[in-house]
């Protein structure tokens, strides 16, 4: 863990979505989780001990308004960067609202977890994050991926295959007759294509792609 | 207004490609006008039908962008000015940054993230926000009567520093020097020290944190010390993202010169003072326009739900007691999102349209009684209660519970406030259900005690309150029966 790595505190009601979302995020190398809870008086109560830099917080808490707590943290603590959780994509003047109240980040529930991962690595930073294409229009067209597949070469495609039903590097380059390397160059070339970051991005993908499941 | 277009952005370009390159990316989200002479941009500005709200300056001469018209006419405009170039030197960038000249600059190519969230934040008029800290140029507000101020210099190779130091307090009196060899150890004296010192330059590398982190996590904690950031190295990108994320007062190539640094240091003192005597004043305005916001507001609840109101809740006395206890319960200083919130007109309206909601559920007789420590009461009372703790992260166990022949008394444990982070009469950044639950709550007990007879006494704190509620006594016929067995 090096001084710019993440230590994130996570505030979300629900423990199953709270689960999935962390184990997301515990992929990531440079997250470290040092705390969570479902409410928000309880968020204040650990935030001083946990010491987190990053806090993902839910804006629609049982307990207390998610804003409002958010609001109180950074007048505790105001280099804690801010990433709200908001049930829907919300209207340009209450997101003027949220930035101005010092959130870094607005995330809406309906938007891909790889989005919130990109707007972790810039609020990181100390950066603003809020993308227009998510409030304003249509989430992006989920197509997308599915024409980046199409575009791949066969031993692409192959290679894609292997490697979304787990099969290691090794086995794969056995498999194909290739090398060890030539695996790894195949690799980074479809997560390129495909604009994804890892493993799980690409088996999430190619399941929902060979049962069809229309996003 | 959400229902409005939103503001276009004027594109100034050189290349067709650029202006490909940008509406390929951009032209599904904003409204984009493409100039291609700096005449044409500064007619578009004059004569949008609605005023623009960012101008962006792809690869332009770079030459005399200080006195550049459009850049000044865009200003005037409250147009959020991005440059996009590659031809940068840094120093110009710091220069054109600081002097407010433009707002943001990045190389080619540019983040497409990045560059959305300035433009989306824009048109929401939340990205000029940093115009309203002075420009260097602007008129001194110097106050000079604190202690002597300290300039904190950071940079792990400790001979320079302390050479530097040294030097510096041989030269003059008017500042003091303090040196940290490492962010970490910086935060440590600024934990200490905080007040006192007016400016931080910090050294780009160094183990651990690195000095645009340093300076990011100035810029939150500690916004009006006034930041330098220097490198041996040119190391631009790094600096481009702490001079457009960051607001640097400047940045020192190292090595550094001692008798060139000490004037700048004396402009980022004075700086710093500006900028905290304008953070006051801005205060007392934003204090002053949230109080009569305030008083509005507490006008309009009487109005709305004590009689002789058509639906009304209750009397106008105890309306005005509830509303007065919640005036004893601090809570956030207002700020700029609060002021925002006002400019909602819905806002009062939703208060009191959901507070009627709440209340209305709590204190209808049809929720029956129920029995509580022995006594037979409405069994709204243990509900509202149950809000109350519930946001506190407490439950009843929290709660003493007293009795007597005359009364039965409820309070919040010593130790144990309950919590309100905020209420109708605080600054409000919008109307949520935790909010009108416990406000709905709160002022459901004032009606009841009231009803029964009874005594509702808070004591407001920060951030929270204590209670106490005492209620005639009624024994419950459960507890009678035991009582005659």
């Amino acid at each position: 863990m090096s001084s710019d790595d993440i230590r994130l505190y996570v505030t979300i009601d629900k423990r199953l979505f709270r689960d999935a979302l962390l184990y997301q995020l515990l992929l990531e190398d440079t997250v470290d989780l040092v705390g969570e809870s479902a409410t928000g008086v309880d968020t204040l109560n650990q935030l001083p001990t946990a010491a987190p830099n990053v806090l993902i917080i839910e804006e629609a808490l049982t307990d207390n308004d998610g804003l409002t707590i958010s609001e109180v943290a950074l007048s505790q603590q105001p280099a804690l960067r801010i990433l709200l959780l908001v049930d829907k994509p919300v209207s340009p003047a209450r997101l003027a609202i949220y930035l101005d109240a010092g959130i870094k980040a607005v995330i809406a529930k309906s938007q891909p977890v790889q989005e919130l991962i990109q707007a972790l690595g810039y609020i990181r930073q100390g950066q603003v994050y809020v993308d227009a294409a998510s409030y304003t229009t249509a989430s992006e067209n989920p197509d997308h991926a599915l024409h980046a597949f199409k575009s791949l070469s066969a031993r692409e495609q192959e290679v894609a295959r292997l490697m979304a039903d787990r099969v290691a590097v090794k086995a794969i380059a056995e498999r194909l007759g290739v090398s060890y390397k030539t695996v790894h160059s195949y690799k980074d070339r479809i997560f390129v294509k495909m604009g994804f970051e890892r493993v799980p991005d690409l088996m999430l993908f190619m399941k929902r792609f060979r049962n069809r499941i229309d996003l | 207004m959400p229902s409005e277009p939103a503001a276009p952005v004027i594109l100034r370009y050189e290349h067709t490609s650029d202006l490909d390159a940008f509406q390929s990316v951009f032209a599904g989200a904003f409204d984009i006008i493409p100039c291609r002479t700096d005449e044409e941009a500064r007619h578009r500005i004059d004569h949008a039908p609605q005023a623009p709200a960012a101008l962006v300056m792809i690869q332009p001469s770079l030459r005399n962008l200080g006195k550049s018209e459009l850049l000044a006419q865009a200003s005037n405009a409250g147009c959020f000015r991005i440059l996009i170039s590659d031809q940068l030197a840094l120093d110009d960038i710091v220069h054109l940054l600081d002097e407010r000249v433009i707002d943001r600059c990045y190389e080619r190519p540019w983040d497409e993230k990045r560059l959305r969230t300035d433009l989306f934040t824009a048109t929401m008029g939340v990205g000029i926000r940093d115009r309203s800290e002075p420009a260097a140029h602007e008129a001194p507000a110097a106050d000079h009567t604190e202690s002597r101020p300290l300039v904190l210099i950071v940079d792990d190779e400790t001979a320079a520093t302390k050479y530097l130091s040294k030097q510096l307090l041989r030269m003059q009196e008017r500042f003091g020097v303090r040196c940290a060899a490492s962010a970490d150890e910086a935060l440590n004296i600024l934990r200490n020290e905080g007040d006192r010192i007016a400016v931080l330059m910090t050294d780009q590398r160094m183990p651990g944190m690195k000095g645009d982190q340093l300076i990011s996590e100035l810029r939150q904690s500690y916004p009006y010390i006034t930041r330098i950031l220097t490198s041996a190295y040119g190391e631009l990108d790094v600096a481009l993202g702490a001079v457009n994320e960051g607001r640097i007062f400047g940045y020192e190539k190292k090595p550094w010169n001692a008798a060139n640094l000490r004037p700048v240091l004396e402009d980022a003192i004075a700086q710093h003072f500006r900028l905290k005597a304008q953070a006051a004043s801005r205060q007392v305005q934003t204090s002053s326009s949230f109080q009569s916001s305030r008083e509005r507001r507490r006008t309009r609840l009487m109005e709305a739900l004590a009689d002789p109101a058509p639906q009304a809740l209750a009397t106008a006395e105890v309306i005005d007691r509830f509303l007065s206890t919640l005036e004893t319960i601090h809570t956030l200083n207002p700020g700029k999102a609060h002021l925002r919130a006002l400019e909602l007109p819905e806002l009062d309206q939703a208060l009191i349209r959901g507070l009627r909601v709440e209340v209305t559920s709590l204190t209808s007789p049809e929720n029956g009684t129920r029995e509580f420590h022995g006594h037979e009461i409405p069994a709204a009372i243990p509900e509202a209660l149950a809000t109350l703790l519930t946001a506190s992260g407490l439950t009843t166990r929290s709660l003493e519970i007293t009795e007597s022949d005359q009364a039965l008394t409820i309070a919040s444990g010593p130790d144990q406030p309950l919590r309100m982070y905020s209420h109708l009469l605080s600054p409000l950044t919008g109307v949520s259900n935790p909010l009108l639950e416990q406000q709905g709550a709160l002022l459901a007990l004032f009606i009841w005690a009231d009803r029964l007879g009874g005594h509702l006494n808070i004591h407001g704190g920060q951030h929270s309150f204590g209670l106490t509620l005492s209620l005639p006594s009624r024994k419950s016929a459960r507890s009678l029966e035991d009582h005659n067995a």
